[in-house]
C-alpha cells in the first residue's frame, strides 16, 4: 500500500534535467537562468495573485495558439484587450507529440509562405528567448495548454520563457490524447514537471499547476473526473507543488455540475490535508462545454452563457471559454476575444455572491463524493512501492476507468448514460469500485428517464450529442 | 568492483546463477538488492551443467553460506516459437509480445490463410485468434482448414477463442490448449502464454541440459535469461534500481548468438505500420542473426554489404580505415570481438530505426534519450565510441543519448531478483 508521501519527490533531478536540456532545441538554457529570469517577471503574471484579485468573480481564459509569432503577438494583445485575466499559449499537435523537428520544417515553411501549418504555437521550435519577447510588458498569467504525454522539454522551454501556468498530468494528458504513450511513463515524466515546476517557484510567487478534469468530454461520471483530479493534485504535492488548480467540464446537467464543483473543492482540500500537503493552495477551474457545439452561432452563444452562468453559481475560480466558432474550426483572434467579452458581461450581471444548492444537489453531491471515496480508497490500498504505482495499477485493473480514452491502458468496461435531468449516471461500473448502494442509486435515477432508446449505441450517440 | 573479487559472507544473502552457452555467472547479492561480488566459471561440458552448478553451489555454501539461490539460463539460445494467428496486428501482436516478454524468440508469424507452412524446425507452435465469444464461424472454419502437417514443431498449443477450444483438441489430440491472452475485450493483458512459454522452456532446457539433475527447488525454478533482462529494465525504467534511466531508453543485451534488443515503446514512430502492444511499456526483439560467435558470420555479411560500412569503420577506429574496409569488404578481415560487437550495436540501431525485421516497428531515434549495453560481449565496448556509434545511426536534430555500459551486470541482478509485476 503507497500513500502519497512528502519522499516521494524526484531525487537526482539534476540529472534527468542535463539529459532533456541537452537537446539542441533546448538551446543551451539552465534552469539557474530560468531562476534568474522570473525575478525580473512581473507578479501578476503568477496566477496566485491573478486569482487573489480576482473578488468572487471567476477568472476568464480563452485558448489559443497560433504558428507565428506574430500572429500569437497579435492575439495575446487581443485577448488581454477583451478582458482575458489569463492569456493562453497553445501548443501545436507535432510539438505535443515530441516531432520538434517536424513542428521546425512546418513553423518555416509558415513563416515563409505566410500561412498557418501548424494548428498552434511551436514552443520548443520557437524556443524561450523568441517567447519571452510575447509577453514583455504583459501583466497577466500566461498559461500553457496543450496535451502532451512527455512534456519535458516543453515544460523547460515555458518555464525559462516565464510561463507561470502549466496544464496537464500524468494522467489527464494521456488517457484523453494517447492510444499507446504507456501510462507508467506518462506519470514518471509528470513527476519532473512537477518536480521543475516546484524547483522554479518561490514561496510567495509559486509556478502554478493545473490539472485537465474534462478528460474525454464525453458521458464522464463526475466521480471519475473528480477522483482523477485529486490523485493529480496529490501527485504534483509529492513533487512540492504549492499552487495546483482542480477543474471539470460542464456536464451537461446544472444539477451536477453544482454537485460536482462542490464535492472536488472539498475533496481535494480534505484528502491534501490528510495526506500532510496542507499547504498546496487549489483553485476550481470550469470548463465550459467540451462536446460536441451547434454549428449555430445563436445556439452556440446560448449554451456558452449558460456555462458562463453556472461558473459564477460554483464560485469558479477561473472559467475556460468557448467561442460560437466551436463547431467550425479555431476561431479567429476576433472571435475570439469576443467570446471573452460576452462571457465577462455574463458573469458580471449574473454575479453571485456564495455557491448555489439545493436538496437535489446535495442529494447529488453526497453520491458523488460516496464514489469517489470508494475509488481513491481502492486505489490507496493497491500495492506499490509508490503512490504513482498504485495509481498505474488502478488503471490496469479498471478501477480508474474513463469513458471513451482510446487509451490502451483504460479498461473501457464503465458505460455512462444521462438520466431526466441530463447527468451523468453510471450504468455499468466495470471494475470501478463503487458500492452496491451507489451503484443502485445511480440505476435507480437512471430509471427517471423515460425515453430511452432501446439500442445501447443509439442512447450513448443521442446523449453525447445532446447539446447539437 | 572487481569481478573475481571473493564473494563475501554476509549473512542473508541471495546467489544469483546464469548458465550461459559458455559460462556460468553467479552473482551474491545482498537481501536489499545490492550486488555484492560475482565470479565467472568457463562451462564445464564434461561433468555436465547440473553437475557442474552443484559443485558451485556446494562450494560457496560451505565457504561463506548463502540462503537462496536465483537460476536462469541463456542455454539453448531460448526457445523457437512459430505463431500461426488470424490477424497478425491484433492476436498475431498480443502473443509476439508474450513470447518475447517470455525471452523466447518468434520465428514466423503467419495468419491462416497463408498455407505455405515453414520449412525450418520450431520448438512449439501456437495457434491462436479472436475474442472469447460465442459466434465465431470465421475463425472456426479456419481452424478446421488448419493443416499443422506444413510445419515442423516439437508442440501444438492453442491459445485462441475459448469457445473453439474443444473443437481443436478434437482436431488436434496432442494440442496443448491454454487461456486467450486476448480474453473477451482484445486487452491483450492475460499472461497465459508467457506463462506456458516458461513452462515448456524450463521443459526444454531440462530435456536438453540435464538441468532436471539440479536439486529440485533449483530445477524448478530456472527462467530464462532474456525474461530477466528484460524484467531488469522494466525495473530501471520505473525508477526501481539502481540504473537510472533518463527517459526513451534503448537496451541492448549483445551475446554470441543473438543481440537482444528492449526498448521502451514511446520510440515507436506514430506511422510505423508494426506496433508493440498497445499497453505494453517495454517491448523486446531479438535479431537472432546479429551475435559474436554463433551468429558471426551472418553479422559478418550484413556488416560488409551495409552502405555505411566506411562510416562504419571509421566512427568505430577513427584513423586510416581504408585497408580495413577493403579487407572486410573482401571476407579477408579477421575483426576483432569488439570490431563485432560495435557492429551487433550499430546493424541493431539501424535496423531499429527502419524497422527492419519481421515485427519490429521503425523507431524515432531522435527521442532517444539513453541506451544501456549489457551481455558478455558488450563488457570491452567504451562509452565514448559507442557513443559516435549511436550518432552515426541518429538522425539530426536530436540530442545525445547517454550511454551507460553495464559492467556489472546489474540489469541482470535486477531483474532475477525483482519481485514486481511486469505486465505481459
Amino acid at each position: 500500500m503507497a500513500r502519497p508521501s512528502h519522499n516521494a519527490a524526484l531525487s537526482g533531478i539534476e540529472e534527468y534535467r542535463r539529459q532533456v536540456l541537452s537537446h539542441p532545441l533546448a538551446r543551451g538554457m539552465s534552469p539557474l537562468e530560468a531562476l534568474d529570469h522570473f525575478k525580473s517577471v512581473p507578479a501578476e503574471r503568477f496566477p496566485c495573485v491573478a486569482y487573489a484579485q480576482r473578488q468572487g468573480v471567476p477568472c476568464t481564459q480563452p485558448r489559443g495558439g497560433f504558428p507565428l509569432f506574430e500572429a500569437q503577438r497579435r492575439l495575446t494583445q487581443q485577448l488581454s484587450d477583451a478582458g482575458a485575466d489569463f492569456i493562453p499559449l497553445t501548443v501545436d499537435s507535432y510539438t505535443r507529440h515530441n516531432q520538434y523537428e517536424t513542428a521546425t520544417q512546418l513553423l518555416k515553411r509558415s513563416e515563409e509562405e505566410g500561412q498557418n501549418y501548424l494548428n498552434g504555437y511551436p514552443l520548443v521550435s520557437h524556443g524561450h528567448e523568441l517567447t519571452r519577447e510575447l509577453y514583455r510588458g504583459l501583466r497577466k498569467p500566461v498559461s500553457l495548454r496543450h496535451g502532451t504525454p512527455d512534456a519535458r522539454l516543453l515544460a523547460e522551454v515555458a518555464l525559462a520563457s516565464g510561463i507561470a501556468e502549466i496544464e496537464g498530468g500524468g494522467i489527464c494528458y494521456t488517457l484523453p490524447y494517447s492510444e499507446g504513450f504507456p501510462l507508467d511513463r506518462c506519470l514518471l515524466y509528470w513527476q519532473y514537471v512537477d518536480r521543475i515546476c516546484a524547483l522554479t517557484s518561490t514561496k510567495d510567487l509559486p509556478i502554478h499547476r493545473e490539472s485537465f478534469g474534462p478528460l474525454t468530454a464525453t458521458l464522464v461520471p463526475p466521480a471519475i473526473a473528480i477522483a482523477i483530479e485529486i490523485i493529480e493534485a496529490l501527485l504534483a504535492a509529492e513533487q512540492g507543488v504549492t499552487s495546483f488548480a482542480v477543474s471539470f467540464g460542464q456536464t451537461g446537467s446544472m444539477v451536477q455540475d453544482l454537485a460536482t464543483a462542490k464535492v472536488l473543492r472539498s475533496l481535494t482540500r480534505r484528502y491534501l490535508v490528510e495526506c500532510g500537503f496542507d499547504s498546496v493552495e487549489t483553485y476550481l477551474v470550469y470548463h465550459q462545454w467540451m462536446g460536441q457545439f451547434p454549428p449555430q452561432r445563436e445556439k452556440a452563444a446560448a449554451l456558452i452563457a449558460g456555462a458562463s452562468v453556472i461558473a459564477s453559481m460554483i464560485s469558479a475560480d477561473k472559467v475556460v471559454v468557448k467561442t460560437v466558432d466551436e463547431a467550425l474550426g479555431v476561431p479567429r483572434a476576433e472571435i475570439n476575444a469576443e467570446a471573452v467579452d460576452t462571457v465577462r458581461y455574463v458573469l458580471r450581471i449574473c454575479g453571485c455572491l456564495e455557491t448555489v444548492t439545493s436538496p437535489l444537489v446535495e442529494r447529488e453531491a453526497a453520491l458523488i463524493e460516496s464514489e469517489v471515496c470508494s475509488i481513491l480508497d481502492a486505489v490507496f490500498e493497491l500495492p506499490g512501492q509508490a503512490f504513482w504505482q498504485s495509481v498505474f495499477r488502478a488503471f490496469q485493473l479498471g478501477y480508474i476507468d474513463v469513458p471513451f480514452s482510446p487509451h490502451a491502458d483504460n479498461a473501457n468496461r464503465l458505460i455512462s448514460m444521462r438520466d431526466a435531468n441530463g447527468s451523468i449516471r453510471i450504468v455499468e461500473p466495470g471494475a470501478v469500485p463503487v458500492s452496491d448502494d451507489d451503484a443502485r442509486e445511480e440505476r435507480a435515477l437512471l430509471e427517471t428517464r423515460k425515453d430511452r432508446a432501446e439500442k445501447t449505441y443509439l442512447q450513448l450517440l443521442s446523449d453525447i450529442n445532446m447539446m447539437v | 568492483m572487481d569481478q573475481n573479487v571473493k564473494l563475501l559472507d554476509i549473512a542473508g544473502t541471495r546467489l544469483a546463477v546464469d548458465i550461459g552457452s559458455t559460462v556460468v555467472k553467479v552473482a551474491r547479492v545482498r537481501p536489499s538488492g545490492e550486488l555484492v561480488a560475482q565470479q565467472f566459471y568457463s562451462r564445464d561440458f564434461e561433468a555436465g551443467i547440473a553437475r557442474q552448478v552443484e559443485a558451485i553451489l556446494d562450494r560457496l555454501y560451505a565457504e561463506e553460506g548463502y540462503d537462496d539461490v536465483l537460476v536462469c539460463s541463456s542455454a539453448n539460445g531460448g526457445l523457437r516459437v512459430g505463431i500461426v494467428c488470424l490477424t497478425p496486428h491484433f492476436s498475431g501482436a498480443a502473443l509476439r509480445n508474450q513470447v518475447l516478454l517470455a525471452g523466447a524468440n518468434p520465428v514466423f508469424l503467419h495468419g491462416f490463410d497463408e498455407d505455405s507452412g515453414y520449412a525450418s524446425y520450431v520448438d512449439v507452435l501456437l495457434v491462436a485468434g479472436g475474442i472469447d465469444c460465442e459466434d465465431a464461424a470465421p475463425l472456426g472454419q479456419r481452424l478446421k482448414r488448419f493443416r499443422p502437417d506444413r510445419y515442423r514443431y516439437g508442440a501444438l498449443v492453442y491459445a485462441g477463442n475459448k469457445y473453439l477450444a474443444d473443437s481443436f483438441k478434437s482436431l488436434f489430440p496432442q494440442a496443448t490448449i491454454v487461456p486467450n491472452p486476448l480474453a473477451d475485450g482484445l486487452s491483450g493483458r492475460t499472461a497465459s502464454v508467457f506463462e506456458a512459454l516458461r513452462r515448456a522452456y524450463l521443459d526444454d532446457l531440462v530435456h536438453k541440459e540435464g538441468v532436471s539433475e539440479l536439486r529440485a527447488n533449483l530445477s524448478r525454478g530456472v527462467r530464462p535469461t532474456p525474461e530477466v533482462v528484460n524484467r531488469g529494465f522494466h525495473r530501471a525504467i520505473l525508477n526501481g534500481s539502481s540504473v537510472r534511466v533518463v527517459g526513451a531508453c534503448v537496451l541492448l543485451d549483445i551475446g554470441g548468438a543473438t543481440t537482444d534488443l528492449h526498448y521502451t515503446v514511446e520510440l515507436v514512430r506514430d506511422e510505423s505500420e508494426e506496433k508493440p502492444l498497445p499497453g505494453s511499456s517495454v517491448a523486446r526483439y531479438v535479431f537472432t542473426d546479429l551475435g559474436i560467435v554463433a551468429s558471426r558470420d551472418s553479422l559478418l555479411l550484413q556488416m560488409r554489404t551495409h552502405p555505411r560500412l566506411y562510416d562504419f569503420l571509421q566512427t568505430v577506429h577513427r584513423g586510416e580505415t581504408r585497408e580495413i574496409y577493403r579487407l572486410l569488404r573482401e571476407g579477408e578481415h579477421e575483426p576483432s570481438p569488439e570490431l563485432l560487437s560495435y557492429g551487433c550495436l550499430f546493424l541493431a540501431l539501424d535496423r531499429f530505426a527502419q524497422g527492419r525485421g519481421p515485427g519490429l516497428p521503425s523507431a524515432d531515434l531522435s527521442r532517444l534519450a539513453q541506451i544501456i549495453l549489457t551481455g558478455g560481449a558488450a563488457q570491452a565496448l567504451s562509452e565514448e565510441t559507442v557513443a559516435r556509434v549511436v550518432e552515426l545511426v541518429l538522425p539530426g536534430g536530436g540530442s545525445s543519448p547517454a550511454v551507460l555500459v553495464d559492467r556489472r551486470y546489474q540489469i541482470w541482478v535486477d531483474g532475477i531478483t525483482w519481485s514486481g509485476d511486469v505486465p505481459a
